[in-house]
């Protein structure tokens, strides 16, 4: 397998708890999302990944979203906040992720 | 804006036709909201439809998502299904229109079936001669009150048949989104 393959199964698996982890630091609409990913190379993802994520996401009930209007010149937005139920949901992924990372390191030391 | 990006948006609210008239407005007025975003930055029509793909892909990818998060039957998830499948490429071309109307034909047929044979078993009971609903196998014709059991076992491997192929158009639609999504995913790395 290619680094490239296995960089984007990687991602695939990463990008839904990044999504998450960026909501619950504060409301976000999708294009701040995108833009937010796109600054690191390793997690950009494009719009036809991030908004059905996104609607995933709020139809599975982790997310809330309200459309607001915005400053002069600027389209009204769809923000995104994160329910009590999404916040449970990435307590749990963190811990995975940190176990992950734990077994990881183990694994390298042994 | 600009008629390229209405264009634009207009193909994807086409081709989103099978999701509810809410959620399709929802969608388009989102990815509008994104456009208006980027040509404040100052990015061109043409730049804008270049970075968010060809409107039929990202069409898809909702779809994608509305088929195969449940693997239920219904109505409006078959009209999903024969959206995507018109944009799944020629192996999907053959597959899924086959495998998704044989779902179809194989449940129809698994409720007409019994339904038939109970038919013909009230009105046998009645005492009347109804040469208009009897079953035949080859060259035998069953006695009504035998055909029924006969027509309820047929029914019901009919409709676990319809089940399977519907099981089967599922999972095939998730294989292909995979491939799509891996392309996606790698794309921008």
């Amino acid at each position: 397998m290619s680094l490239e393959d296995w960089r984007s199964q990687i991602k695939r698996g990463t990008l839904e708890f990044c999504v998450l982890l960026m909501i619950a630091g504060g409301e976000c609409y999708g294009y701040e999302l995108i833009s937010r990913l796109e600054r690191r190379p390793v997690l950009a993802a494009k719009e036809s990944t991030i908004y059905p994520l996104l609607r995933r996401l709020l139809k599975e009930g982790m997310l809330s979203s309200a459309w607001r209007e915005s400053a002069e010149g600027l389209p009204p937005r769809k923000y995104y906040t994160i329910t009590d139920k999404g916040r449970a949901y990435l307590a749990a992924m963190k811990a995975e992720w940190g176990s992950l990372l734990l077994a990881i390191e183990e694994i390298e030391g042994e | 804006m600009e008629q390229v990006l209405d264009i634009y948006l207009d193909k994807i609210d086409r081709h989103l036709r099978p999701m509810s008239a809410s959620e399709r407005s929802d969608i388009v007025r989102e990815i509008r909201s994104e456009m208006l975003e980027l040509s404040a930055q100052g990015l061109a029509a043409q730049d804008i439809t270049a970075r968010l793909g060809p409107p039929k892909a990202m069409a898809a990818a909702y779809l994608e998502g509305a088929i195969t998060k449940n693997p239920r039957f219904s109505w409006s998830r078959l009209g999903a299904v024969a959206a995507f499948y018109s944009m799944a490429g020629l192996g999907g071309m053959i597959v899924l229109p086959t495998t998704s109307i044989l779902a179809v034909v194989f449940m129809i047929c698994g409720a007409a079936i019994p339904a038939a044979a109970l038919l013909s078993l009230l009105v046998s009971f009645a005492g009347v001669e109804a040469p208009w609903v009897v079953m035949q196998i080859g060259g035998w014709t069953a006695p009504p009150l035998l055909a029924f059991p006969i027509a309820v076992l047929t029914g019901l491997l009919l409709l676990l048949g319809g089940l399977a192929c519907w099981r089967f158009t599922v999972w095939f639609i998730r294989q292909i989104g995979e491939k799509h999504r891996s392309l996606a995913y790698g794309r921008r790395s």
